[in-house]
């Protein structure tokens, strides 16, 4: 039986070979898929498995040849989190935003934290897929602190000039 | 095969209507809020959210000066823009040109994907705190709008 990681970053298996034929013809799995074979000791990529080697279109030659002699295949090398990035990304303009008003920022902030949490938990279950930790955790702690920081921002503002809210609520 | 398609791990290409939704919705933000910021100016209309940080410290956020800069922008005064906020300019001019890059490898029908690598996260993340730091500073007042 076989265990794959689909695109959601789940475990999903165990498998029978039939069920993982149906999976890459659905378009649920494709060559770059980390799979478990029965007995095997370690995740590979779908498409180095021999078995369902044929099941692929012939991939586009490569262009430049591996940069190091004895360097794996494609798709074995860990990579970035996309969450985790995404993470970041979100927080570094919350960091820009949060200081406009909390309601610019806090959709950022939220965002970031809530992917940068996502990407950590990935990469904490499968830290042999994925790389990008630092990543995760500075966008954890920055958009933790951009949410505080906005809040904070709020609350000083209200409790130095009542007057503004009020004006804020006239407006409206 | 309703039980079966439950426990399948989902496609791995996202749905090619809701890329195409994303995309609309973005650029028609984008169009809006540019319509907007080209007919009212950000220095004499009030109506744009004010920087909390700004007027509760009279700090320069990294943020301050974001709004006039893209007026200014709209206008094609490309100086007075950099002197709002230039991290702001250049953040913008490397997204448009990677993005371009990107459409144009698309339009050829070659390989190419939208890569944020980590090294240069990190640096924008650097970038931005010296930013922030030095705009405040006597000596690079000119970096604040």
């Amino acid at each position: 039986m076989y265990k794959i990681i689909g695109a959601d970053g789940r475990e999903y298996g165990p498998a029978t070979a039939g069920q993982l034929r149906q999976w890459i013809a659905e378009g649920r799995a494709n060559a770059q898929t980390p799979t478990l074979a029965p007995g095997a000791p370690e995740w590979k990529p779908l498409g180095a498995l021999p078995e369902f080697a044929g099941h692929f279109a012939p991939p586009i030659p490569p262009v430049i040849g591996p940069l190091k002699p004895g360097t794996s295949t494609a798709g074995q090398l860990p990579k970035t989190n996309s969450f985790a990035t995404a993470g970041l990304i979100f927080c570094i303009l919350s960091l820009t935003c949060c200081c406009g008003c909390p309601c610019c920022g806090c959709p950022f902030s939220l965002l970031g934290l809530v992917f940068s949490l996502i990407g950590l938990s990935q990469i904490n279950r499968h830290p042999e897929l994925y790389e990008g930790r630092g990543l995760a955790i500075a966008g954890l702690i920055l958009s933790g602190a951009s949410l505080v920081l906005g809040f904070g921002l709020a609350f000083l503002n209200f409790a130095l000039h009542p007057g503004n809210f009020e004006w804020h609520f006239k407006t409206f | 095969m309703r039980a079966e398609s439950q426990s399948a791990p989902p496609k791995t290409a996202a749905p090619q209507s809701l890329v195409f939704f994303t995309v609309v919705v973005l650029v028609v933000a984008a169009l809006g809020s540019g319509a907007v910021l080209f007919f009212f100016d950000p220095a004499k209309h009030g109506f744009y959210p004010i920087c909390l940080f700004h007027s509760l410290t009279g700090l320069n956020c990294p943020g301050c000066g974001a709004t006039r800069a893209a007026y200014q922008l709209l206008h094609g005064h490309l100086l007075r823009a950099l002197q709002d906020n230039a991290l702001f300019v250049l953040t913008l001019t490397a997204l448009t040109a990677q993005s371009a890059w990107f459409v144009m490898q698309k339009i050829r029908n070659r390989p190419g994907a939208f890569i944020v690598s980590p090294i240069m996260l990190w640096a924008l993340l650097v970038t931005v705190f010296v930013f922030t730091v030095l705009r405040n500073l006597p000596a690079f007042a000119w970096l604040s709008p």
